[in-house]
């Protein structure tokens, strides 16, 4: 995985830690990140970033206790060797995901100028469909 | 699924502030002593800052000498220059002093932004480097002259542009002063208790710092006073030197305080400029 693939908003209000974790989180749960595929190492996005070590240390931190990465000492950070890292997720660390998917589309919606509740009646109403669809 | 422990993404002031301020304080005011005593390419580009700044205030208040002898009607007391500026009240008198006064708060700010960014490169771990400063504060070139029109006509906004705005607008290209400003509030408001005890602290260490340089120039002039001419000069541009360098260091040493509680804001974690090894580092 290539860094400048990492992009990180300054503007936006959320601490940029938590950025990072979204967006690596987000690409290890949609699949575009494999697993056992190696991840930068904190110098290499600190360097690219321009932002402090411990800002990363902490959103790998955090990753690693949600058991999405693994730190192999001397090695570098990999994607959790597993057969899918949504099955070792835990109820609480599949919640907190799903809050932080949540809160990206709520970001990104607002982004767009479109409302928290115009957001729940799109998915409400795709869900209504997804339902129909399967009966 | 559980509904209990969720995170809201926004409730960003929440995990900023989960350390004590008092002990997260305390850490930033000796991390950002470590930095101005370690990096003395930081050291030198406050200097050379400085430097400009006084070069400008001398141009600034030269010129408002040197105008009247212009005119042919030279002054010699503050009464005189008062009594010629009052009998040439003009337009263009007025136009040029906010004129000069607006290339001054540029000048200010753009400096400022040249050692902000590279003082959160050196936070980042990185080495400070003189000319990639001159270029980023170059790349805000519109941002800068947008703020610095808007807080020209108000003198105390430049405590404020130094405090909380260029900081901000190192990582921030956005051309609107009002947003900028509103931005830099927002993030204000996440630190405020770091801030102002941080401000306290500050105060504090430059006081010491301020005793320490006036305690130094009353014992050189008095062991000047004791010796030959030609030590006592030496001593004299010894104590000068001395005095300038910790004048530097004061001004270093705030900036890299507020440069630090800004990263604090904005990233969500108390910075570290010297990382323990990296676990993610290959062997």
């Amino acid at each position: 995985m290539n860094v400048s693939e990492l992009t990180l908003n300054f503007s936006s209000g959320v601490p940029i830690y938590r950025q990072i974790v979204q967006l690596l989180s987000g690409k290890i749960l949609s699949g575009a990140l494999a697993p056992g595929e190696k991840i930068p190492s904190i110098r290499d996005v600190t360097a690219e970033l321009n932002v402090n070590p411990n800002t990363v240390a902490k959103a790998y931190r955090e990753l690693e206790l949600a058991g999405l990465i693994e730190t192999r000492r001397g090695m570098g950070c990999f994607v959790a060797e597993r057969d899918d890292a949504r099955h070792v997720l835990t109820d609480e660390e599949k919640q907190r995901h799903l809050d932080t998917l949540f809160a990206s589309l709520v970001t990104s919606a607002g982004m767009l100028g479109i409302s928290e509740q115009d957001v729940s009646d799109y998915l409400t109403a795709k869900h209504a469909a997804s339902v129909k669809n399967n009966k | 699924m559980t509904t209990s422990n969720t995170i809201d993404i926004a409730d960003a002031p929440a995990s900023v502030n989960s350390e004590s301020p008092i002990a997260s304080v305390r850490g930033m005011l000796k991390n950002s002593l470590l930095i101005s005593i370690r990096d003395s390419v930081l050291l030198n580009l406050a200097a050379v800052d400085l430097l400009l700044l006084v070069f400008y205030i001398g141009l600034f208040i030269g010129g408002f000498l040197l105008f009247p002898a212009l005119m042919g009607q030279p002054c010699h007391t503050i009464e005189e220059i008062n009594a010629f500026y009052n009998q040439h009240k003009s337009v263009w008198l007025i136009v040029i002093a906010l004129g000069l006064q607006f290339l001054g708060t540029f000048l200010t700010n753009f400096l400022l932004l040249t050692v902000d960014s590279e003082i959160i490169r050196v936070w980042n771990g990185q080495k400070a480097d003189f000319k990639r400063g001159w270029r980023t504060a170059a790349s805000h070139f519109w941002s800068l002259l947008t703020w610095s029109i808007l807080i020209t006509p108000v003198n105390i906004m430049w405590v404020v542009s130094m405090c909380i705005v260029i900081p901000v607008l190192t990582r921030d290209n956005t051309v609107n002063p009002f947003k900028m400003l509103w931005r830099s509030v927002l993030l204000l408001l996440k630190i405020w208790k770091e801030f102002l005890l941080g401000i306290v602290g500050m105060l504090v260490i430059l006081y010491w710092l301020n005793c320490l340089i006036f305690g130094s120039n009353v014992i050189f002039t008095f062991i000047s006073s004791q010796c030959p001419p030609l030590i006592a000069w030496v001593l004299l541009s010894f104590s000068i030197t001395f005095s300038l360098v910790a004048l530097c260091f004061c001004y270093l040493f705030c900036n890299v305080y507020l440069c630090g509680q800004y990263i604090k804001a904005i990233e969500g974690v108390e910075p570290e400029p010297f990382p323990e090894t990296d676990p993610t580092e290959l062997a």
